[in-house]
């Protein structure tokens, strides 16, 4: 419940982003983080990841007004576009920047400094999600693991873990509310 | 030191600040808009194309590419006859096969023979009687009696193929009698 709503503020959030500054400024605050540790770990790539965080970011401004709340969560919206962003890097073998360049952005010059906040950036986020994985119970833990990294079925996770696919699938999920709960309540 | 998310979220907040607004804000993408111009070509031209068929013009037109086809398999002679007059003639026996079809299924093979052949025989009596036969104009001849018996097939037609394949001789008289 108390997630339910969190979705709609932040989906009102990304609503008024369209014609509020603020708005949008609070909605890239409380995603870069994330975005850039995807892109991070996916790339292993200090340089890439902020590029792709940059063209992500620009393509949510350009699109913002066109969100609609039952089109999905506003984090499944943006990671939407950040998928996009990555196939388009592994198709075409470089980052795109049309977003930017029809939003008037150039492309950042990163420094060394840059690119180790960006390592550190998504360090961290990878040593919160370990830290909150560690402390779930071991099948949960196996469960999240097998679905969000490895992109399991359920079917398969049910299968190595001699489970029925409805248990497995409600490891996942109570391990997603758990690790959620852990990360919403870290420093 | 100047980090990335700040100067990014510095970049991204000069580019919202020169957004298009109101009604601009609201158009849709350039990919959108280019499936709605592209939509709207292509109900225009559909509404074109429909347009020229059902003008008289081009039904004109395509009555007039249809007839010098047929006239060249069939009506040779007629050309220098009266082209308009063989025009019209012309429509009907397409909608004469299509009637005997039906009546094919018995006698599969003849039937796309014996349209033919009906009128082709009743040109030999005509040559029979050939006192006239002798005459240069029976080319001539023959294409009127073949402009007057195009109307009756709808009729005419299938009484001799289901009775008188066999028998040649009755056709000669059944066109004598109109």
């Amino acid at each position: 419940m108390e997630h339910d709503g969190e979705i709609r503020d932040e989906a009102a959030l990304l609503g008024a982003a369209a014609d509020d500054p603020a708005a949008f400024a609070r909605f890239y605050r409380h995603h870069v983080h994330g975005v850039i540790a995807f892109f991070h770990r996916r790339t292993g790539d200090a340089e890439a990841a902020a590029d792709l965080t940059a063209e992500t970011f620009a393509a949510a401004l350009e699109g913002c007004h066109r969100y609609a709340p039952d089109r999905g969560a506003p984090a499944a919206w943006l990671y939407g576009i950040a998928h996009r962003q990555l196939a388009a890097l592994q198709r075409h073998g470089h980052v795109e920047r049309r977003a930017r360049r029809r939003m008037g952005m150039v492309r950042i010059e990163l420094t060394d400094a840059m690119l180790d906040r960006v390592e550190a950036i998504a360090d961290a986020e990878r040593v919160d999600v370990d830290v909150a994985l560690d402390a779930l119970p071991a099948g949960q833990r196996h469960a999240v693991r097998a679905r969000v990294l490895d992109e399991c079925s359920y079917e398969e996770i049910a299968a190595a873990q001699r489970i029925s696919p409805l248990a497995a699938r409600q490891r996942v999920s109570r391990g997603l509310a758990a690790l959620r709960a852990h990360l919403r309540n870290a420093p | 030191m100047t980090d990335f998310v700040d100067l990014l979220e510095d970049q991204l907040l000069a580019a919202h600040a020169g957004r298009p607004r109101g009604v601009w804000s609201r158009m849709p993408s350039r990919r959108g808009a280019g499936a709605l111009v592209a939509a709207a070509a292509a109900a225009a031209a559909i509404v074109v194309v429909v347009l020229l068929l059902a003008s008289p013009g081009g039904r004109g037109d395509a009555r007039s590419v249809g007839a010098p086809a047929r006239s060249s398999t069939g009506a040779a002679p007629a050309p220098s006859a009266a082209p308009p007059a063989t025009v019209p003639p012309a429509v009907p026996p397409v909608a004469v096969p299509v009637p005997a079809v039906p009546a094919v299924p018995p006698s599969a093979r003849p039937v796309p023979t014996t349209p033919t052949t009906p009128r082709a025989t009743p040109v030999p009596p005509a040559a029979t009687v050939p006192g006239r036969a002798t005459t240069p104009t029976s080319p001539g001849a023959a294409p009127p009696p073949t402009a007057t018996a195009l109307p009756r097939p709808p009729a005419a037609a299938p009484t001799p193929r289901a009775t008188p394949v066999p028998t040649t001789a009755p056709s000669p008289p059944a066109r004598t009698t109109p």
